[in-house]
């Protein structure tokens, strides 16, 4: 089918040129990694030097810090359109805009992964609390991450032209992605206590709701995105 | 293209409300008879149940604000599908799902601070983290989200389909939040309403009734909250296309002179 | 009588009574407003008089 064959071409576009943006401009790396890791440290700051307590919590607290973290990806995603009118410059692009979702998920969803990894890292020393199990974390970074990034995504679009679109956006999108807080944390906690069979109920959640929002993204973004 | 409605000559007054109206005003009567009647029983009458004491008095109550709120965010959805459904397109169907869904918000308001008063003389907390009570916060947010996009500017067009699109995804979302919490929680048994003390009790005779009442009593607020929310949307509606043209009537008279 | 109960019904009648209030007052003001500018008008909301925006 001609249609679903250019939407992943258009897809693939639209992410490596997102990703390439980003490369050139490193906003993230300059920007949210620090931001992340400072929330990170204030995390530890708030729940006192209550190593224990830390240690136990990590997963909850590293996984409250991405999502922290993708609000800001998705309001730079949106960012890096055409200033004057974002909606306009992605509608004219003449591209597949269920390509252009994907394509803008899965940049998002690479640059949240790669933050993930520098967390987890940090996290372990901060906290105290050794990467067990890591293919049970890495795994439900990947599957989570999809699902963040569809959300965010679409939400991003959602607020298009609105100018209160920074605590708009926010405000959507935690409510939504709390199922995966949950799943995440709980996976990620299976995994660091040792016990990486309790995450499986968890990590497909997880794939459901990645699949579900990623369908919801694809479809929705074109009439989202039209003007009439 | 903007309404022109001004008529030339005047209407009589009678023909200035809608049929609806006397239809509404029996709908408003009946649910404050009604909502009176239950807080009668439900404070006087009924007796305390042996278990909960007088606790179960709420009942009457707490229930039936979730159940309204369930029913506002399905209205919100129903209206929402039908913005969508291109034969059925009207922005009727946009000012009731956002009618629905802020009546909606404040019922699910009213479900946690009822669930959370419940809880603080059986259990000792104002809050439990039940899937139940936990989900309806989640929504509350959710919905509070919702009425925030209805704001973002656009042309009616683009504002009624994103109103609808978000509406959709937003009820979509309530099931795997609360299949969620659920699952989350379920490893530490947390108290709900639906634990020990309710199952215990069997609700009959003049209880059973009273919560029968109960529910009828605030479905009928609700259509009446939800109706007159509806018209001052469509009242609203109608300022700001008319205020152009008032504007415009004044630029001409002020070009006149 | 539990004070918690009486709370709870207290809470809801008067959040119910305020916002209906709060309802008619605003739905008075606007049809005071409308009706002042084009005396005689009929109240319903464009679409459902057939007309379009």
């Amino acid at each position: 089918m001609p249609g679903v064959a250019s939407m992943w071409r258009d897809a693939l576009l639209v992410m490596a040129k997102d990703l390439r943006v980003e490369l050139r401009s490193r906003v993230a790396i300059n920007q949210v990694v620090p931001f992340a890791l400072a929330v990170l440290v204030l995390f530890g700051l708030a729940l006192g030097p209550n190593l224990h307590l830390l240690a136990s919590e990590t997963a909850g607290l590293v996984w409250m810090a991405v999502l922290f973290s993708c609000v800001l990806g998705v309001q730079r995603s949106y960012a890096i359109e055409s200033t004057d009118s974002a909606k306009d410059g992605l509608r004219l692009s003449g591209l597949d805009p269920a390509g252009v979702f994907l394509g803008k998920a899965g940049a998002l969803a690479i640059q949240l992964f790669a933050l993930e990894v520098v967390l987890a890292l940090v996290a372990s020393i901060l906290y105290g609390a050794p990467l067990t199990n890591a293919l049970v974390l890495v795994v439900t970074c990947i599957v989570a991450t999809l699902g963040l990034a569809a959300v965010g995504t679409f939400y991003g679009a959602l607020a298009l032209g609105a100018r209160v679109r920074e605590t708009l956006l926010p405000l959507l999108f935690f409510p939504v992605v709390a199922p995966v807080l949950m799943g995440a944390m709980k996976a990620w906690q299976a995994g660091l206590a040792g016990t990486p069979g309790k995450a499986d109920g968890w990590l497909e959640l997880l794939f459901v709701f990645a699949l579900a929002y990623g369908a919801i993204g694809t479809v929705a973004f074109g009439p989202l995105l039209e003007d009439g | 293209m903007i309404t022109t409605e001004l008529p030339d000559r005047p209407t009589p007054t009678e023909t200035k409300r809608p049929l609806g109206e006397r239809a509404l005003r029996v709908v408003g009567v009946l649910a404050v008879v009604g909502v009176v009647a239950t807080v009668w029983l439900g404070l006087w009458i009924t007796p305390e149940d042996q278990f909960m004491g007088n606790l179960v008095r709420l009942l009457y109550i707490h229930p039936p604000m979730a159940w309204v709120a369930f029913l506002a965010y399905g209205l919100s959805f129903l209206s929402s599908l039908a913005y969508l459904w291109p034969r059925t397109r009207s922005a009727i169907w946009d000012r009731l799902a956002g009618a629905s869904a802020e009546v909606g918000v404040v019922f699910t308001g009213l479900t946690l601070v009822t669930g959370s008063i419940w809880g603080r003389p059986t259990w000792g907390t104002w809050w439990t983290w039940d899937p139940l009570l936990t989900t309806t916060a989640l929504l509350f947010v959710l919905y509070l989200g919702y009425l925030a996009i209805r704001h973002v500017p656009g042309t009616d067009e683009v504002r009624g389909k994103r109103n609808a699109i978000a509406a959709l995804v937003a009820f979509v979302d309530v099931p795997v939040v609360y299949f969620s919490v659920y699952l989350w929680q379920s490893l530490h048994q947390t108290p709900s309403i639906l634990n020990i003390e309710t199952r215990k009790t069997t609700v009959h005779g003049s209880m059973a009734w009273t919560l029968l009442l109960g529910f009828c009593s605030f479905t009928l607020a609700f259509i009446w909250l939800v109706a007159q929310r509806y018209r001052l949307a469509g009242l609203e509606a109608r300022e700001e296309s008319f205020g152009l043209e008032i504007a415009l009537a004044e630029r001409r008279l002020e070009g006149g002179r | 009588m539990n004070g918690y109960v009486i709370g709870g019904y207290l809470v809801v009648l008067l959040s119910l009574g305020t916002y209906a209030l709060f309802l008619v007052g605003r739905l008075r003001a606007s049809r005071r407003r409308l009706s002042a500018t084009f005396p005689g008008l009929d109240e319903r909301g464009p679409e459902e008089t057939g007309s379009s925006t």
